[in-house]
């Protein structure tokens, strides 16, 4: 049989590409400056302590170096970067209010739509400040909190103040001194003691203004007992300069509760997105983490579970799709710092026409979380040998009262698999769409159903000849 | 005595640094008397077949020691205490073992460098064997080089069963040509600290490499170890087997890595590591790492690790054994796949007896 290489089409972009004009209303000017910082504070109303919070941030962002590891960040250059853009109106809760173009690009992203069908509640971010959030009035009745972070600071001061950047300090790394600093928009969820929502909340982060950062704030609490089920997606505009979006989100877990944080990423590739997440979980809670990444020039995305409370449990789905001049480094954190607490990762990634896409993990059992169990699966698809697919898992086991398993593969669509299909009367290029399909299956799985139709969208496939 | 100490490369790609995997300490001592080095070795039998010399290294091949840097190269080349060049000739099949046994006495240091030379269509087997006197202040740092040229076939076992006081760095470094086979098992049984490293390149078209590798850690021992297979060449095969056992408070960091090089079309390559660890103090690390340029490549690893199974215990103990009995049939199974493979069995017995003792 003649081989013949698969063509797996790049994502069709043409939704995410539109842009629009850049009609702010208040931007800073690029570079990173105190005055800058107290500016966007300034702007904001914001208290003492977190202007505080954000020079002190900004301190150490200045102190620490770049990652000595991981994709190059060379392109970098905040001195062009601008970190406030507020766009050209307050925050709405009627989409009617919102000004047309930026309710014409969210309507072409399909989120209003969304939100009519399936969603308790959304909220949607342009440039640096959020525009719209709205939420079902069943809700706000069980006393669900979701609204805009710099609403957040005022109205729910102590909350606030006691768990922003507690969990992410600024101190972690470059790009969460930077978060500290500039950080504007972002979503608050408070989802009170035994209230379990069925439908999901989303969040939607549209960046439009060229050679702009993005550093949204998601603080997310979940009380005892209570469930959500959080979706955040994120676009841009393809531009010729580098955009920035080094967004926070911080999650907390309460006993026995149970939160879905499920993200569908498609910046344009002329983003840097570096991006950091992180849920502690409490005594038999339960975080998942559903994660697509697809778009940006360089990712570093490493969703990370502290499970701190007995028998609290992470488990970790992902897929990523790496075609040509991106470099998606993606993976997830586990730490296990009690006992009877269980992980598990499963994650995917395709790399395609000179993309570059690594799976970076590491899963930590200190010496108190004995009974420990975690279980990781990673494959990787090489769609040519243009490509490039890197798997670095570390596991950092302190104690023997565990249970650990690590699988990972990387190779090609299997012959085999493609010859077997067809001989069960499968023709040959519904075998391999199959294939490819059932390799993202476990994520779409996880998904929504018109998020998951999304994600089979965005891996269109265009097959011809044999799998070679 | 000149000493040397470097911060040396571990990760053929770094991670997060808060792992403290991308780096390693390591010293270097070097000792002018050899006489406080006792060397056994079995030349009477093989030296009408092998060429072999103590000092000649007129070597115009170039190898590939990935995990050293130029500091400590140059500490090897001008230090070394103890030098052997192997050539076995094109078409030879030495039939028995090569064999070299260190015994490195108190307040000594031994600086070893090694190079196998296998011509093409040759087989030959090596045992290199380290042991030593008791104390802190006995150093071993080894260098061994494996050329193996066209359909040769190389098999190298490295034991280090040193004094656990001792410190211990080596390095391993292999090149295959066309349908050459590499084939290293290496034992860290012992040192207090020991820093071993292996990196074998699969240049030529269907050359395959194994890498198996046993490590045993108790008492408050550092087992740091890093290997890698670099694919290079077409439908090129490696399978690297790695079974460890831990005990008391012992570190241990392994770093397996397979790497497929662009070009390196129809190559496969497998890593898979067990370890049982026998008490809850212990620290272990594995960065078992994949990486691929290539499509047309399969690459596969596993890793698992825990105590003991239950219901094995359970059922050996139910059979009349004590637990401790139970405990050693259990780490000598993990041991058993690799070490058969070891074609002394007195050296076979000498690391089963280390670790058995470890787990007492």
């Amino acid at each position: 049989m003649e081989k013949r290489k698969t063509h797996l089409d790049d994502i069709n972009r043409d939704i995410y590409d539109i842009r629009d004009a850049d009609t702010n209303n208040y931007k800073t000017d690029t570079g990173l400056t105190p005055e800058i910082v107290r500016e966007i504070s300034q702007k904001k109303n914001e208290p003492d302590w977190m202007l505080e919070l954000r020079l002190k941030s900004l301190e150490i962002y200045n102190r620490t170096p770049l990652p000595t590891w991981g994709p190059s960040l060379d392109e970098l250059d905040m001195n062009q970067i601008v970190t406030y853009v507020r766009p050209n109106t307050d925050m709405k809760d009627n989409w009617n209010e919102v000004p047309g173009y930026i309710k014409d690009t969210f309507e072409r992203l399909g989120i209003p739509q969304a939100e009519r069908d399936s969603l308790a509640g959304v909220g949607a971010q342009y440039d640096s400040e959020v525009v719209y959030h709205n939420i079902k009035k069943s809700l706000l009745k069980q006393g669900v909190v979701y609204t805009d972070m710099e609403t957040a600071v005022r109205d729910y001061e102590d909350i606030v103040r006691k768990l922003f950047m507690k969990l992410v300090p600024p101190t972690d790394h470059k790009f969460a001194a930077l978060h500290g600093a500039v950080w504007s928009g972002g979503s608050f969820v408070y989802v009170p003691e035994g209230v379990r929502l069925d439908i999901p909340l989303q969040s939607y982060f549209r960046l439009n203004a060229p050679g702009a950062g993005q550093f949204e704030h998601t603080l997310i609490v979940v009380e005892k007992g209570a469930k959500l089920h959080f979706i955040e997606g994120c676009s841009a505009p393809k531009y010729n300069m580098l955009n920035l979006h080094a967004g926070c989100v911080e999650l907390y877990v309460a006993e026995g509760a149970t939160l879905r944080y499920s993200t569908i990423e498609n910046w344009s590739k002329n983003m840097m997105n570096l991006n950091t997440k992180r849920a502690l979980v409490e005594k038999n809670g339960t975080i998942e983490w559903i994660s697509g990444t697809f778009g940006s020039h360089v990712t570093m995305l490493y969703p990370t579970s502290v499970l701190k409370g007995e028998g609290a449990k992470s488990e970790y789905t992902g897929i990523s799709f790496a075609s040509k001049g991106q470099n998606l480094d993606t993976g997830t954190k586990v730490i296990h710092a009690a006992p009877n607490t269980s992980s598990t990762v499963s994650s995917r990634s395709i790399a395609k026409n000179g993309g570059v896409s690594v799976y970076r993990s590491s899963v930590d059992i200190s010496q108190e979380a004995v009974g420990s169990k975690s279980s990781i699966i990673c494959e990787s698809l090489m769609m040519d040998n243009s490509s490039r697919t890197d798997t670095i898992p570390a596991m950092n086991i302190r104690n023997n009262q565990v249970d650990i398993g690590h699988e990972a593969k990387i190779g090609r669509i299997s012959d085999e698999a493609v010859f077997y299909l067809m001989t069960r009367g499968i023709p040959e290029e519904e075998a391999k769409a199959m294939i490819v399909r059932g390799f993202a299956e476990p994520v779409a799985k996880e998904l929504p159903l018109e998020y998951a139709v999304e994600m089979n969208r965005l891996i269109n496939l265009e097959l011809e000849g044999t799998i070679g | 005595m000149k000493q040397l100490s470097e911060n040396i490369k571990r990760m053929p790609v770094d991670t997060w640094n808060r792992l403290d995997v991308n780096r390693s300490e390591i010293k270097l001592y070097s000792h002018d008397d050899t006489n406080d080095i006792n060397v056994r070795n079995t030349d009477s039998e093989y030296r009408h077949n092998i060429e072999h010399n103590f000092n000649e290294f007129n070597l115009n091949k170039k190898n590939d020691d990935f995990f050293l840097n130029d500091e400590v190269r140059k500490f090897i080349d001008e230090n070394r205490n103890h030098c052997r060049y192997f050539r076995i000739p094109k078409n030879h099949s030495e039939n028995k073992p090569v064999t070299i046994e260190f015994h490195v006495k108190n307040d000594s240091s031994l600086i070893d460098d090694i190079i196998i030379e296998a011509e093409e269509g040759s087989s030959s087997t090596f045992i290199i064997k380290y042991t030593s006197d008791k104390g802190e202040n006995i150093h071993h740092s080894g260098r061994v080089r494996i050329f193996a040229d066209k359909n040769s076939d190389v098999k190298i076992i490295r034991a280090q069963l040193m004094d656990k006081e001792t410190t211990h760095n080596d390095v391993i470094s292999g090149i295959g040509e066309d349908g050459a086979h590499i084939h290293v098992i290496l034992a860290e049984m012992g040192a207090a600290k020991a820093v071993s490293s292996c990196n074998i390149v699969l240049n030529g078209k269907g050359s395959s490499a194994n890498l198996d590798i046993l490590y045993m850690g108790d008492g408050t021992r550092v087992v740091d170890i890093s290997s890698r297979v670099e694919h290079r060449g077409k439908k090129t095969l490696s399978n690297m087997r790695i079974r460890g056992v831990l005990s008391g408070q012992s570190r241990k960091i392994l770093r397996d890595t397979i790497d497929f090089i662009s070009g390196s079309g129809g190559s496969k390559g497998r890593e898979e590591e067990n370890v049982l660890m026998m008490d809850p103090g212990v620290l272990n690390l594995s960065v078992p790492v994949l990486l691929c340029a290539e499509d047309d490549v399969e690459g596969e690893h596993a890793a698992s690790s825990g105590r003991p199974d239950d219901n094995m215990m359970f059922y050996m103990m139910s059979r009349g054994l004590s637990e401790q009995e139970a405990k050693k049939m259990l780490v000598e199974a993990a041991f058993s796949a690799i070490l058969s493979k070891v074609p002394d069995m007195s050296l076979q017995n000498e690391i089963l007896g280390l670790l058995k003792k470890s787990i007492e």
